[in-house]
């Protein structure tokens, strides 16, 4: 694992992905609220560009019956083709199989710099 | 990739133009209309973002948006190696609206403005006419106008917004047409159903997008029993369905029950000749998109030995719809063996497509 520097915090904004390149992968790194996630460009379900995708707040729910509620705290990303979603965190599926998993990777912000662990 | 791949390409969704691209097509009462207020939009109440358009492809790329031809050549018949792609419309303006006129000119208008501006663009696509399915007559009048066209390749038809099944009388004048032209009917779902039959599903209202969407293959279910028992086929031989978007995993079931309740019930449709499953492999064709995805590849194997999917499975890709499918996914879900006749060949003798000039099929296998 090597952390690669590849972009300045102020280019990724809430909103599109911003697409770097490290080693021939395509990583997109995406901003929700003050934090900046990092996950391979590529869909385990059918390789849609995912970061390509929006970026929703978590949602849950009690029980059948209840109303649903966000959590801000774990940021949903979904494909843009089929929807699927994606704990932007784990890089888990946030169906209850929890698979397939899409790639992330650490992130680390130092002096307006970002860097992602490969 | 650079050349054709030989694919045939069942469905694809040209996008409502911009107003003002258009309006000049409809006739006045209309033109005043639509050119004030727009279109009339019949609405489901599900939320259906940014119009089931896939997001990566939603503003402009290289100066093209979804609204340009030019933008489908480049991202889908380039990009796939498409030999040959049916446009198929995006009906949400026509189907379910009550209004038989309205919706006659809307259907003209459009089907006119496809002709021009994206036949146009490139010779590989086709065109699946819209129709008025509110007035058969006016409906029979727009088959009539159009349908001669050399690249008119169907007729649409909305399997989710109508009040009265397919198979019934209602209806035979336009298949009647339909016949005599040598154009299939192609049945897609319509958000609209609300409106038609006051309830998103058979058994009521959909809370959601997802139930809905899950429950659309039983209209499939039940136009392609109306179709076969009402005797559609026995009456106009020459008659060809396929059904697109509504799944194929249901067929198995309808096909048995059908012939084994044919043996008891026969006496109420004494005018079939032949057992109902026969009739379907003869004139119905079921599409692959959305591909069911069993958690283990050889259930849908099955599935597809049980329909005899080398007879009358093809392919769609639904694009530009958040739902597509590559083809290279779908490739991942079937047999070499298949390759042929469900990516090219089925659909090529079912549309009656020149297929002289295509290579055989080469796909790449995506993620399963």
């Amino acid at each position: 694992m090597t952390w690669v520097d590849v972009a300045d915090e102020s280019t990724v904004q809430e909103g599109p992905a911003r697409i770097v390149v490290v080693e021939g992968k395509e990583i997109g790194l995406i901003r929700w609220r003050e934090r900046v996630y990092a996950v391979r460009n590529f869909c385990g379900h059918a390789g849609a560009p995912i970061a390509q995708g929006r970026v929703f707040p978590g949602v849950t729910c009690s029980a059948p019956g209840e109303r649903p509620e966000a959590v801000p705290d774990a940021p949903e990303l979904r494909c843009p083709w089929h929807h699927w979603g994606f704990d932007l965190s784990t890089g888990a599926c946030t169906s209850p199989v929890r698979r397939p998993r899409l790639k992330v990777y650490p992130v680390a912000i130092r002096d307006g710099r970002i860097s992602v662990n490969i | 990739m650079n050349g054709s791949s030989g694919l045939i390409d069942c469905d694809i969704h040209q996008t409502d133009p911009r107003v003002e691209e258009w309006v000049q097509l409809l006739p006045e009462p209309y033109r005043s209309e639509v050119g004030r207020h727009g279109l009339r939009r019949v609405a489901s109440g599900h939320r259906i973002e940014d119009g089931g358009m896939r997001w990566d492809l939603m503003g402009e790329k290289g100066g093209k948006t979804l609204s340009d031809p030019e933008f489908f050549v480049e991202n889908l018949l380039d990009r796939y190696g498409h030999a040959f792609g049916l446009l198929s419309g995006n009906n949400g303006s026509i189907a379910g609206n009550p209004d038989p006129d309205y919706t006659a000119a809307i259907c003209s208008a459009y089907n006119d403005y496809t002709m021009t501006k994206w036949l146009e663009a490139d010779e590989r696509f086709g065109m699946s006419l819209e129709i008025p399915l509110q007035d058969p007559d006016l409906a029979v009048r727009e088959i009539e106008r159009l349908g001669p066209h050399p690249r008119v390749k169907a007729v649409s038809m909305f399997a989710t917004a109508n009040r009265i099944a397919f198979g019934e009388r209602y209806y035979w004048p336009i298949y009647e047409a339909c016949q005599r032209h040598r154009l299939p009917i192609h049945i897609h779902p319509s958000t609209t159903a609300v409106v038609a039959n006051a309830a998103h599903t058979p058994a009521g209202s959909a809370a959601t997008y997802f139930e809905m969407h899950c429950c659309l293959p039983q209209f499939y279910m039940a136009q392609t029993v109306s179709l076969v028992l009402r005797g559609v086929f026995e009456k106009f031989p020459g008659l060809r369905v396929m059904l697109v978007e509504g799944g194929i995993s249901w067929l198995p079931h309808v096909l048995w029950r059908m012939d084994a309740e044919f043996k008891g019930l026969r006496h109420e449709t004494p005018y079939l000749k032949r057992m109902p499953s026969e009739y379907v492999r003869d004139h119905i064709r079921l599409t692959t998109q959305p591909i069911e995805d069993p958690p283990r590849r050889e259930h849908l194997e099955q599935i597809f030995d049980m329909v005899d999917s080398d007879a009358i499975v093809m392919y769609a890709s639904d694009f530009p719809h958040w739902d597509f499918d590559e083809p290279a996914h779908v490739r991942s879900k079937v047999r070499d063996s298949s390759l042929q006749r469900l990516f090219h060949d089925n659909a090529c003798e079912f549309l009656e497509l020149p297929c002289v000039a295509h290579p055989r099929v080469d796909l790449e296998v995506g993620v399963g």
